[in-house]
């Protein structure tokens, strides 16, 4: 398999996943594109380096994360519209399942930044060793705030939502 | 009241997002990256000066100048090697910033952004300084028989327009881009600090 082969196997894989976490880290489809873009653009520069003990998946998103962090400056200001205009503008009842998802990408993106990561990875159904292993947080102390993040966000959300 | 599985499944819906194409194919070579926008003055600078360099190289063997004064070819010379040194110079920060390894853990990879920050201070303090002095007394080197018998007012007009030019190239310029790299990188810098803060405040209350 050659390295455009390899990419778009990956890309195929992991790229809606990868879309998600860049969503719920922003909150801003436009943003996150740009995010997908990004870790994409290090997958294939990076691909040569990649040692076949490591998981794929572990180190595309360990990129992901890495990426993210790197453009919390852009995102700065998409947070205040966010937090003021979009939540705000989301009609008091939540009618579609589209909507839904929406909501939670926006609740998500108002969690500190770390968290936002984490509780995407948690919703991917990531295991926590891995989850560990991309954050570089040890499992003991992830179970403790991975299970103080799921309260806040179902609060979060259920506040928004008006359940 | 929906619980965290509701949002799990919610979450879990698959999206319209599809197939990878030849359009994103293409994105990737066409998108740049905040450390390919760091890199990419860096290298066109090295490219640029090595330019310069063989340019004026080529007219000092091959320009036919005839100057009387060995120092006036001395001066092309130091040109031409002050430029290499600086095209060298920023290749190996391109490199470095080549070198920072995006597949590392968020951390270790703020240690390297830390690093390459703290060196490219270190060097914006002397590099540029140093640079635009030496730069500019090899032009004084060279440019001593270029005015020798020329009429006063003209040497004064070429002096006024060249010294106005670096004035404005080294304090206008320069500072411009060092303060737009500079606030580029803090920006990193501290932001990732923030969320290194936020996991290790996780690890102490833990």
């Amino acid at each position: 398999m050659n390295q455009q082969d390899e990419f778009t196997r990956l890309y195929n894989e992991y790229g809606e996943g990868i879309k998600k976490l860049c969503l719920g880290y922003t909150g801003d489809a436009v943003l996150a594109q740009d995010l997908l873009q990004e870790t994409f653009i290090a997958v294939w520069n990076n691909m040569q380096q990649f040692r076949a003990d490591a998981k794929w998946s572990t180190w595309i998103y360990r990129i992901a994360v890495n990426t993210c962090l790197t453009h919390l400056r852009k995102k700065t200001a998409t947070m205040v519209d966010i937090e003021n205009t979009s939540l705000a503008m989301l009609p008091d009842e939540i009618n579609t399942k589209e909507q839904e998802v929406q909501l939670l990408y926006k609740c998500i993106s108002q969690l500190p930044e770390t968290e936002r990561v984490i509780i995407t990875l948690v919703l991917e159904d990531k295991p926590y060793e891995e989850i560990a292993s991309i954050t570089g947080i040890t499992e003991a102390n992830l179970r403790v705030k991975i299970h103080r993040i799921k309260k806040q966000l179902t609060q979060i959300y259920n506040s928004h939502a008006g359940l | 009241m929906q619980d965290f599985d509701s949002l799990k499944n919610m979450w879990q819906q698959p999206t319209k997002s599809g197939e990878v194409n030849k359009e994103i194919l293409n994105s990737i070579t066409n998108t740049k990256t905040t450390k390919m926008k760091l890199q990419k003055p860096q290298l066109h600078g090295a490219i640029a000066l090595t330019i310069t360099a063989i340019l004026i190289a080529c007219l000092a063997l091959f320009g036919n100048f005839n100057f009387i004064h060995w120092y006036t070819y001395g001066g092309m010379v130091l040109i031409c090697m002050i430029c290499l040194v600086q095209a060298g110079f920023m290749y190996a920060t391109y490199k470095k910033i080549k070198a920072i390894d995006d597949t590392v853990e968020p951390s270790a990879h703020l240690q390297q952004w830390e690093a390459y920050y703290d060196l490219r201070k270190k060097q914006n303090r002397w590099n540029m300084p140093v640079y635009y002095v030496l730069l500019n007394v090899a032009m004084a080197i060279y440019m001593i028989e270029i005015f020798t018998g020329r009429p006063v007012v003209n040497v004064l007009i070429f002096i006024g327009v060249y010294a106005a030019w670096m004035l404005f190239a080294y304090f206008y310029l320069g500072r411009k881009n060092l303060r737009r790299e500079d606030n580029r990188l803090q920006g990193i810098i501290d932001e990732l600090r923030g969320i290194v803060g936020q996991l290790n405040a996780e690890e102490n209350k833990a």
